[in-house]
């Protein structure tokens, strides 16, 4: 998909082959920090030079940062180049099968969340940090876990898989994957999804004010949360800057969205908890700007 | 097509609005050969998951069945024609 399909999607505008396999190989000789430091240097003529990327994030960081001039917007584009770099730089360090140290938040909440095996568990995930961390995390639970994501875009994330207790959904496979979540859930295994980003174009979804935005929230995780009535988890990993060297992992208390009787679940059953979420989005905006990376920003009819 | 086939396609016609709560549709507006999702009925991925669920609700019929016949969502009449299979 390329970024005017998805104009809110930071990573759709940069990377190409030569690049990654330098910093790859720059990871293996060198080391994660070695390399997370040279993010910085490159970084700087991403923020020069791609203007493309610039225009994406613009809309998020004029939120984010509404006194800032133009130059003050690519100061603060290049801190977004850095640290999305380094959430890849992290990624593939995770997938070679190195760690590093770890923090967490609500932890005993989520761990007796991600225990319960008697029912099913929606763990949502966002485009913030290093996402593909949060799977290393979940590894150590001993629950079948089903990853629903883009299968031929996230290879790495694949690889890093491989072995595991975790299966690869493919959410541009047939109803978007969707049938395959109910019956994981029903079988009491956890499922993780994408909360700020939709599988297809033709996804619902309920619109919410972010730092001033209008942004786009899928309903489908809230949906299938209420059809099979199992909780949802969200969870936040952030890097630590300067150099992403340790991981926060951060949930949210779960939340339960209900319905009566049998009706078909509404946007109006999935606001009170969708508003919630988005609220934790815009907190972590303002904590930590410069790991949020993903922006489906609309200007249209709010539904909160 | 014999008359109990016919009752069975008027009333799950009748169950798929209420269930998809297709208030703009009648059992007429559903065809019996057109596709159901895309074009035709134009059904997407939450109404399937809707689907499956009210199977398994009100004909008992599980998942796993539905997923080893997912041709069953090609049309209403291979939908209907899996259901009334079940009964």
């Amino acid at each position: 998909m390329s970024s005017s399909q998805n104009p809110g999607n930071l990573s759709d505008t940069r990377g190409n082959h030569g690049g990654i396999a330098f910093f790859r190989l720059l990871i293996r000789c060198c080391g994660r920090r070695v390399a997370c430091g040279f993010a910085w240097f490159i970084a700087f003529f991403y923020a020069l030079l791609d203007g493309r990327a610039f225009a994406s994030s613009r809309p998020y960081l004029s939120s984010r940062f509404p006194e800032a001039t133009w130059l003050g917007l690519r100061i603060h584009f290049f801190r977004l180049i850095v640290s999305q770099g380094q959430a890849m730089i992290v990624a593939y360090w995770l997938q070679i099968g190195n760690t590093l140290p770890v923090t967490t938040r609500n932890n005993a909440v989520a761990r007796a969340e991600l225990e319960k095996s008697d029912r099913g568990l929606i763990l949502l995930i966002s485009h913030v940090g290093c996402w593909q961390a949060s799977l290393r995390h979940l590894l150590s639970f001993s629950r079948p876990i089903n990853l629903l994501i883009q299968a031929n875009r996230n290879t790495g994330t694949a690889a890093l898989l491989a072995g595991s207790n975790i299966r690869i959904i493919d959410n541009s496979s047939e109803f978007g994957g969707l049938l395959e979540c109910v019956s994981a859930l029903e079988r009491g295994e956890i499922v993780c999804i994408m909360g700020d980003r939709h599988a297809s174009q033709s996804e619902s979804s309920l619109t919410m004010d972010v730092l001033g935005n209008t942004r786009e929230i899928p309903s489908s995780p809230w949906y299938l949360a209420a059809k099979c009535n199992v909780p949802i988890l969200p969870l936040f990993v952030l890097l630590k800057p300067p150099l992403a060297s340790a991981v926060e992992y951060r949930f949210v208390e779960p939340m339960k969205v209900k319905t009566q009787n049998n009706r078909r679940p509404s946007n109006s059953d999935f606001l009170p908890a969708v508003r919630q979420y988005a609220r934790e989005l815009e907190d972590i905006a303002t904590e930590s700007p410069y790991q949020v990376f993903h922006y489906s920003l609309q200007k249209g009819t709010k539904n909160g | 097509m014999d008359e109990q086939t016919k009752q069975f396609r008027l009333k799950f016609k009748q169950q798929l609005i209420e269930w998809l709560q297709l208030e703009d549709k009648t059992p007429e507006d559903i065809v019996d050969d057109q596709p159901l999702f895309g074009e035709g009925l134009g059904l997407d991925s939450l109404d399937a998951v809707e689907i499956v669920i009210a199977l398994k609700r009100e004909y008992n019929i599980p998942q796993t069945e539905v997923d080893k016949n997912r041709e069953i969502f090609v049309s209403f009449e291979a939908l209907a024609d899996f259901v009334q299979k079940h009964l």
